[in-house]
């Protein structure tokens, strides 16, 4: 198959951050515990100058994708792995299972999730993994809804017949049979949540509902309003990291449009 | 010789909006080694569901009663874990529609593999060696296929490669559900060629399910004859095309385009509203009083009609 073109800069930029997120020391010239002077302007030992506490803001930058970046693919991960088995096991068994885990995926579907994730992440904590876990936990109803109407449309097929006249079992037609045909629903699926699971986070640090031990580009914004950063006028504390919380959804949400076109024109939908 | 496959007073009904909808009605048929049955008639009047109820392939809900028996056992009373054995292995399925019988997204070599490997035929490097031979023995290029997908073969080449998929089985029965629906000509030579050797060592049966005549008369040794879910005639292929006895088989020999295309007066009625009686008598020219209250049994004999 030809190689879509327009996969190349969503996919450098999401390249680029994962690299800085996983060696961020290789990148960052200072370490996330240097202090020196508080509140200094941009020059040439500290590019974006330095926060309230001293600390390098372009080191606190390159520290701070790690984690935005690991709650929103965590939290993705998450919510892909239980709403495609809820997805799965609601189309392919239907009956009084398909009824139950849909009345479930309608409840989960109305709950208002940004005022119960608040609630949530304040009752049981600031900790990036309760946000994962929160996050992922409330976003794959629409996965499920989606790979249930993708398997109960493929199950009647005449190739899902054949695969039981060889003698598959369900099981194996479920994840050899099945899956791989509704894996090109699930990718931009996965990266839309992922997308919106980082704006969350954002949202969550700005409010202040984070865990003060981990850097987060949500949490740098929020630490820019708390101390003064706005009212300062200290545009290169709280702009650089609202940027790469932008560019990364949109480089995360055009690699989902792009795939969810390249799949139709395979498809000739 | 004992038969492979014994189906004795098959029922299947279909749970409708009023009721059951009988789809297959004592229908009792044997099949076996070396032999080619075709069940032959119009659509809607219930071949296929016997294919799928040997298989055990209706949807859930459905109603079957009487007895499958493969080699003496009773298909319709396995676990379903059991089912899977037999399924592939013992008992092979050829589809109408060979491009749908594949899966699109994954590689045709892939599929020869796996139901190989999962019944435990061969390991996985021999299963690709023998999906690469029955390949060539069908005269497809074996390495360009093996890593091909369905949607880049033609109608033919699926047809061979999902031949190829049940015959690496080494199956004892094969059914043939409608295997030559659109097909073209040349096409439907070289599946004839394929289904034919199923029979030719003797120890595999073949149950063709068709409703194309000119295949039943080539492939077939006996055929029997469907109505509404009922057989209304069984017996030697030659015998019975060349001098039908039951009204139904006549009419469907004289709708032939070679045999004058004439049709049979009448639409085959609803399978939930079917007449009191014979249930061809509506259509029937010969229909006398007792047919229209009476079922006619299945007179027994070398050849078996309902009339």
């Amino acid at each position: 198959m030809k190689f879509d073109r327009r996969y190349i800069l969503p996919g450098l930029l999401i390249l680029l951050f994962l690299i800085v997120a996983i060696f961020p020391g290789m990148f960052a010239p200072y370490s996330i515990s240097d202090r020196t002077a508080t509140y200094q302007a941009p020059g040439a030992d500290h590019l974006l100058g330095t926060d309230n506490m001293g600390k390098d803001i372009f080191s606190l930058l390159i520290y701070a994708a790690r984690w935005t970046l690991m709650i929103g693919f965590a939290s993705g991960l998450l919510a892909v792995f239980v709403g495609t088995a809820v997805g799965l096991l609601a189309g392919w068994r239907r009956g009084a299972l398909d009824e139950f885990l849909m009345g479930t995926t309608d409840i989960v579907l109305i709950l208002p999730k940004i005022p119960l994730v608040i609630i949530l992440a304040a009752y049981l904590g600031p900790s990036p993994w309760v946000l994962i876990f929160v996050l992922g936990l409330l976003s794959w109803e629409s996965i499920a809804r989606v790979v249930r109407s993708k398997v109960i449309q493929i199950r009647s097929s005449e190739y899902i017949l054949a695969a039981r006249c060889l003698g598959f079992s369900d099981c194996r037609i479920m994840f050899k049979e099945i899956l791989p045909v509704v894996f090109p629903v699930i990718v931009p699926k996965f990266v839309l949540v992922t997308a919106a699971a980082m704006i969350s986070e954002a949202s969550l640090a700005f409010l202040g509902l984070s865990d003060p031990q981990t850097v987060s580009w949500g949490g740098m914004i929020s630490d820019a309003f708390t101390y003064s950063g706005f009212l300062r006028g200290m545009w290169y504390w709280w702009l650089p990291p609202a940027l790469c919380i932008i560019l990364g959804v949109l480089a995360i949400t055009s690699l989902a449009f792009i795939h969810e076109r390249g799949v139709r024109e395979v498809m000739q939908l | 010789m004992k038969n492979i496959l014994e189906i004795s007073d098959l029922s299947v009904s279909f749970p409708g909006p009023n009721g059951k909808i009988p789809a297959v009605r004592n229908l009792s048929l044997s099949l076996g080694p070396g032999e080619c049955l075709a069940i032959v008639g119009e659509s809607g009047c219930g071949k296929s569901v016997v294919a799928h109820a040997v298989l055990r392939l209706l949807p859930p809900g459905t109603e079957v009663l009487g007895r499958v028996s493969y080699q003496g056992q009773d298909l319709l009373h396995l676990s379903e874990s059991e089912m899977d054995q037999i399924r592939g292995q013992e008992i092979g399925m050829v589809f109408q529609s060979p491009e749908r019988a594949l899966n699109p997204v994954m590689k045709i070599g892939k599929q020869l593999i796996s139901p190989q490997v999962m019944h435990g035929l061969c390991s996985e490097k021999d299963a690709e060696l023998r999906a690469k031979g029955v390949l060539r023995s069908l005269g497809l290029d074996a390495d360009r296929i093996m890593s091909s997908y369905p949607w880049m073969c033609s109608g033919g080449m699926c047809q061979r490669i999902v031949f190829a998929a049940v015959s690496l089985l080494h199956p004892n029965l094969v059914i043939a559900d409608e295997p030559t629906k659109g097909l073209d000509a040349a096409n439907v030579t070289d599946l004839e060629a394929m289904l034919s050797t199923v029979t030719a060592g003797k120890s595999t049966g073949l149950l063709l399910i068709t409703h194309d005549m000119d295949v039943a008369s080539r492939l077939s040794n006996r055929i029997a004859v469907m109505y509404c879910g009922m057989i209304v005639e069984e017996g030697e292929t030659r015998s019975v095309l060349s001098s039908p006895k039951h009204p139904y088989t006549r009419g469907l020999l004289g709708s032939l385009p070679k045999n004058g295309f004439v049709p049979i007066p009448g639409i085959s009625p609803a399978l939930s509203d079917l007449p009191n009686g014979c249930v061809f008598h509506p259509r029937c020219a010969f229909a006398e009083e007792t047919c229209r209250t009476d079922i006619p049994d299945l007179k027994d004999g070398v050849r078996c009609r309902r009339c």
